[in-house]
């Protein structure tokens, strides 16, 4: 049987019950949940999903099922996917960290997107302190053919004017 | 006598550290053993971590509780690091980061010259890992230049003092 594959995201003031109610709507449908990806930023609850459901379920149908969810407090989107894309691995991790800054998370983009190095995974914190320390950290895929110590220079280059540093490490994978 | 820790964003925290006569070494060592004492739960300091851009730092996991071996307190002047063995990822803090901690890839076992031409020595686990936090603080490289993944960092919410 043909399976319709559906991304959902949700943000909204955490409380207890959102994953509860976006899975329940999900099982009465039929929809088998994939990927699901969870954040808390700043009192926001952020979840990204994928889920597999019964041809019959298209986006229309998800949509009038997701809508009693919907409020003040609780934003949905959805969207139809092609579940077929391959996934790279990521291959370093980049750590960029200092003094907050506004336009830190866009000059690491750029430079990463010049060189078309692929964001896999990314969180930023600003942790306590005095002053607060700012910490990016990024999984990046580098593709073959460019060299790390040139991503790395090209990072430092873009962050070292507002006082940030900046350290890219192979991902090392061990098989046990 | 007990120094002011210093901490990140401190520049001398991001520099390579220059050796030291011994003399001067052995003074900022009684220091560094000193300061380190007076932190309960600290097992090892750097120059660097005083404002001193010197290559000397001091470790002791004696008594610590994830100390599986220790070879007391150990002075290191100029130290290198001569052989690494094994791998292991454990959470490290940091008195120069005190509001957060990192899950920190290390060596398990290491041969080292604590000072130039002196005996080598050799830690493993828990002691493996704090000489190497320190001798990478004579490096101007802190946990953060470490982190294994974006999973790996963590707010600290009880700080050693």
């Amino acid at each position: 049987m043909a399976l319709r594959h559906h991304a959902v995201s949700a943000i909204g003031r955490d409380r207890p019950g959102i994953v509860a109610d976006l899975a329940a709507v999900l099982l009465d449908l039929g929809a088998n949940v994939e990927d699901v990806a969870t954040s808390v930023l700043r009192g926001h609850f952020a979840i990204m999903l994928l889920a597999s459901a019964p041809a019959e379920v298209d986006r229309h149908t998800l949509e009038g099922a997701l809508q009693p969810l919907r409020g003040a407090d609780l934003e949905i989107a959805t969207w139809e996917v092609d579940a077929g894309i391959e996934a790279t691995d990521a291959t370093h991790v980049l750590a960029v960290y200092g003094p907050d800054h506004t336009g830190i998370v866009h000059a690491v983009a750029r430079a990463l997107a010049r060189l078309r190095v692929n964001i896999q995974d990314m969180v930023c914190r600003l942790h306590d302190g005095d002053p607060p320390l700012y910490v990016l950290t990024v999984e990046v895929a580098v593709p073959g053919g460019v060299e790390p110590d040139g991503v790395r220079d090209e990072v430092v280059a873009a962050v070292s004017g507002m006082g940030l540093q900046a350290t890219l490490s192979p991902v090392d994978r061990t098989d046990l | 006598m007990i120094r002011r820790v210093v901490t990140f964003p401190d520049p001398v925290l991001k520099r390579r550290c220059e050796p030291v006569p011994l003399a001067r070494a052995l003074a900022l060592a009684e220091d560094l053993v000193d300061t380190m004492r007076a932190h309960p739960g600290c097992v090892g300091l750097a120059a660097p971590q005083v404002g001193e851009p010197v290559r000397v730092a001091v470790v002791d996991v004696a008594g610590h509780r994830l100390a599986t071996a220790a070879g007391g307190l150990l002075v290191l002047i100029d130290p290198e690091i001569t052989g690494r063995e094994g791998g292991a990822v454990a959470r490290e803090g940091c008195l120069s980061l005190p509001d957060i901690t990192a899950d920190v890839a290390r060596a398990e076992r290491i041969t080292l010259l604590p000072r130039p031409g002196g005996p080598a020595l050799w830690a493993q686990g828990f002691e493996a890992r704090a000489l190497q936090h320190e001798i990478d603080h004579l490096d101007g490289v802190l946990i953060l230049d470490r982190v294994t993944s974006v999973h790996a960092l963590h707010p600290r919410r009880v700080r050693l003092e």
